[in-house]
Order: structure tokens, then sequence, then C-alpha cells
């Protein structure tokens, strides 16, 4: 145990030091940044509140903790994209939108994220399992809506030109030499009031967000985990409990204002040696995992239905089932609650969770990590 | 910080910029001489902020003068959690030739940089002195 939570501690500190290098003008992390669990480090141990997560752009760095009926546990998930520089990167590369309204569906792929897990679980047998997972995951189609690309082209026209102009601005100020060594904080000043002043730059900029943040009409996500677990403190005790890869994909079925439908499927396979034998020895039980989510964003409300079938390759008479609801309700812009009420895989495997989400908005949102 | 480049006495002096970001980019090339007004060289054709490389003028006419490169890189579209990460993965580089010394790259240095993050807006400024 005390080895277990030593290396997620490990993976956590060098994770945030790896965020910190990255945002050297902030040294700081948002709480907002912290998310239930969802990466496939805790999917692949049965332990994240939803089995069938809707696939989601990732971030530089998230942070995620659990706890749940005899688990619980943490994880920390970052994408090396955002670490590495790129000369040739473009807004049309990363985005996939271009200024001619076409669109790369497949863009996001290069937004890879990494995670890692830890779980520690009390089965009936009442000794502890400490599980370490690693997971990534990787969104391969993202596909907006028509009217959006063409909205996102529109507004990019507007957003170049303004851009050029403000150049002008500041190339022809007089107080601005170039050469100078504050020249940065005088053009940062000059921008923000240029920005401040051109209402047209500010409703373009809108639109752009709003493109990019929309829901897309389709995604599909590729992941996979790989788990070790631990029987006993002893490293040596380290075995391979579970390999898996799946695929979600996610159809926006409905969208109107603030209300949307979203349809989500997974197919899953699991190479899974958590089973003894009768002479106490962990043998392979290897299944596929199919299923499907309902899930309802109303305003501030969204919950949802999942169910998964798992079928055993060899043991067909371990097939099992998930079924759970999923809901989740924004108290305010800082505030969330959310819970989770079911029957996971295995026999009598009652599921809930019930936890809070939070920013708080008062000037102390930011955490220092140096 | 400030880059030098020899220009001659007879040649024609050639640019080209190179803005590595996930942000819509726009970049314009002056020319800057001691009591004159800057002269647009050179801007950007697309969204990425680059310029092919332009002959800029002959060193008899740049003789003295000061390259000001502006680039503007709008953020906008990156989400909140990730701007501080775009912002520092964000380059410049500047392909300088035509001068006795050849062809020469220069890059973006820290200082160059004038950041917005909350507002998602920066502003590279590069000075090359042409001597």
């Amino acid at each position: 145990m005390k080895f277990t939570t030593l290396v997620i501690a490990a993976a956590s500190v060098t994770l945030l030091s790896l965020s910190a290098q990255a945002q050297t003008d902030t040294t700081t992390i948002k709480l907002s940044d912290l998310e239930t669990p969802s990466s496939p480090a805790f999917v692949l141990l049965d332990a994240a509140p939803t089995s069938i997560a809707r696939p989601m752009t990732s971030k530089a760095f998230s942070a995620s903790m659990l706890s749940i009926v005899n688990q619980n546990g943490g994880a920390v998930e970052f994408t090396p994209y955002w670490f590495i520089k790129n000369s040739k990167m473009t807004a049309a590369k990363y985005y996939g939108l271009k200024e001619n309204g076409k669109q790369n569906v497949f863009a996001q792929a290069k937004l890879l994220a990494i995670s890692f897990a830890m779980v520690n679980s009390t089965p009936a047998s009442s000794y502890n399992v400490s599980n370490l997972s690693l997971g990534v995951r990787t969104t391969l189609i993202r596909a907006n809506k028509r009217a959006s690309t063409q909205r996102y082209s529109e507004s990019l026209i507007a957003i170049n030109k303004k851009l050029a102009s403000f150049i002008d601005s500041i190339a022809q100020d007089p107080q601005i030499d170039p050469l100078s060594p504050n020249k940065n904080a005088l053009i940062a000043q000059k921008m923000a009031k240029l920005i401040a002043a051109d209402s047209s730059y500010q409703q373009a900029r809108a639109k752009i967000a709003g493109v990019v943040n929309e829901k897309p009409l389709f995604t599909l996500e590729l992941a996979a985990g790989y788990n070790v677990a631990f029987d006993s403190t002893d490293f040596k005790a380290a075995r391979t409990a579970r390999i898996g890869t799946w695929i979600n994909a996610d159809y926006l079925a409905y969208q109107n204002a603030s209300t949307y439908l979203h349809l989500t499927g997974l197919a899953r396979y699991i190479y899974d040696k958590n089973s003894k034998n009768s002479e106490a020895r962990y043998v392979n039980n290897d299944c596929f995992d199919f299923g499907g989510k309902v899930e309802l964003e109303v305003g501030k409300f969204s919950g949802g239905a999942e169910y998964v079938k798992r079928l055993y390759l060899d043991n067909t008479s371990q097939n099992t089932e998930r079924i759970a609801a999923n809901i989740r309700y924004k108290i305010s812009a800082d505030f969330y609650v959310n819970g989770t009420l079911g029957n996971n895989f295995g026999k009598n495997a009652l599921l809930t969770l019930f936890g809070f989400q939070w920013t708080i908005e008062s000037g102390n949102e930011k955490v220092q990590i140096k | 910080m400030k880059a030098t480049y020899s220009i001659g006495t007879s040649s024609t002096i050639s640019l080209s910029v190179t803005v590595g970001t996930e942000g819509f980019a726009q970049s314009k090339i002056y020319l800057r001489k001691e009591g004159e007004k800057p002269l647009l060289l050179a801007t950007s054709a697309s969204d990425d902020g680059n310029i092919s490389k332009q002959a800029l003028g002959d060193s008899t006419n740049l003789k003295d003068g000061v390259l000001a490169i502006y680039t503007m890189i709008d953020l906008s579209a990156i989400s909140d959690g990730n701007v501080a990460a775009a912002m520092q993965k964000i380059t410049a580089t500047y392909d300088i030739s035509g001068g006795p010394s050849g062809s020469t790259t220069i890059k973006m240095d820290d200082d160059d940089i004038a950041k917005l993050i909350d507002t998602k807006v920066a502003t590279i400024t590069k000075a090359i002195v042409l001597i």
C-alpha cells in the first residue's frame, strides 16, 4: 500500500512540476481543473462513475479524486501535446477548421492524453488490493455541424482583419519603440485598450470560441489502459491484472438552446487476470464489453442512464452487466453536485457515488504549485 | 532582444517569418528609420502569421534602418485551462538573407513577446538592426 501511494504521489508531483513549467506565467492550477474521474486509467478499473464516458477534449493537466463504496483513489491526466513546441503548428492544423469553412475531422487526434490512477479496493474477501493503472485516450474523429464551420469561417476572416489593423496601430504608435526594453509593457497596454474598444472584434472572438467549444455532432474516442495490481505490500507481488482497449462514439441527437441529447456507444476488449482457479492461482478471464448510454442535458441539469453487457470469452457463466444512472446539477457557476446509482459488474455490486465539484471564484481559485 | 544583420552595400535583402502557434496569427514587417514614419514592407497572407520569403529592398535603401516584425496572436478559441500552455508554446523564426554573411536564422527571444493571458492575446515584436 505504501509503495503504491508513493508511486502515485511521485507521479502527481512530477506532473504538477511539468504543468508548472508549461505555465510559468501563472505558476498555478485552477481548482476547476480538478474533475470527476473519467480517465481511461479509472475506467479500466471499473471504478469510474460512468463506464461510458462521453468524449471530451483533454486539458494540459487535470486531477481526479474518487470515493466510492469499498474503493478510493485518485488519478492525474496530462496531454503531452501541450508541453512540446512545434514551429509548424497553425490554428487550422490545431482545430481542423479552416478559413474556407472546411474541416479536418481527425485534427484532435494529436491531443493524446495520458493518465495514471491508483485505486485501493477492499473486496468481499477483506484483503486490500492496490491497483495502479496507466491509460491513454485520444479523439480520433470530431465533426462539427456545417453551419458551425461556416460561422467559424466568417468570424475568422473578421479576426484576421482586426489583428492586422491592431498591428498597424502598435507599429505606428510613436510611444512604442521596438528597440526599447519596456516595449512589451507598452504593447500589452496598447493591446488591452484596442481590444476593449473594439466590440466587433470581441463579437467575432465570441463566435469563434462558441464554435470551438460547442458540442460536436459526432465524436469517436479511442482509449486503452494497463493495470497492475498488488495483493500485498511487497513490490514483487505486482501482477498484470488488466489490459483493455475501447472506443466510445458519441452522437448529438438533439440540440435546442441549452438542451442536448447525447447517444453514446461503447465497445471494449479486456484482457483480465483477476480470477483465481481452484488452486488459488490467477487465470485469464478475457471479456468484451458492449454498451450504450443516453444522456440529457437541460440547462443546469444533466442526467443519463447506461447499460454495459460484459461477455466473457471462456467462462460465459460469469457474464455480467452494469446498469447505472448518473445525475449532475449545476447549483451555481462554481458548484456542482453529482451522483451515480446502479449495479456495477459482478454480483451484488452496488454502485453508489455522491460528490461535489466546485470552483472558488473569490480569487482563491488557484492553487500555488511552486 | 534586438538582433543585428549586416546588409552590405549593394544587395537585395530578403526575409521570411515562420510562426508556430495554435492561435490565429497575423504578421507585418515594418522598416523604421530615425525621423521617418514606419514603412510597411510585407504582410502575412493567411491566419498562420507566416510570411514567405520577401525581397525587402536594396541594402542602400535599408541602411541604418530597423526591421520591426510584429506578429499578433489570438488564442480566443483555446480553452481557459490550456491558454497558458499555448502561450508557452508560441515560436517564431526569421530567416534573413542577401547580406555578405549570407542566410541567417534568428529566433524569437522570451523578451520579444507581450502576453495578455486573461485576454488570450499575445504580440511578438522582433527588431533586427540593419548595419
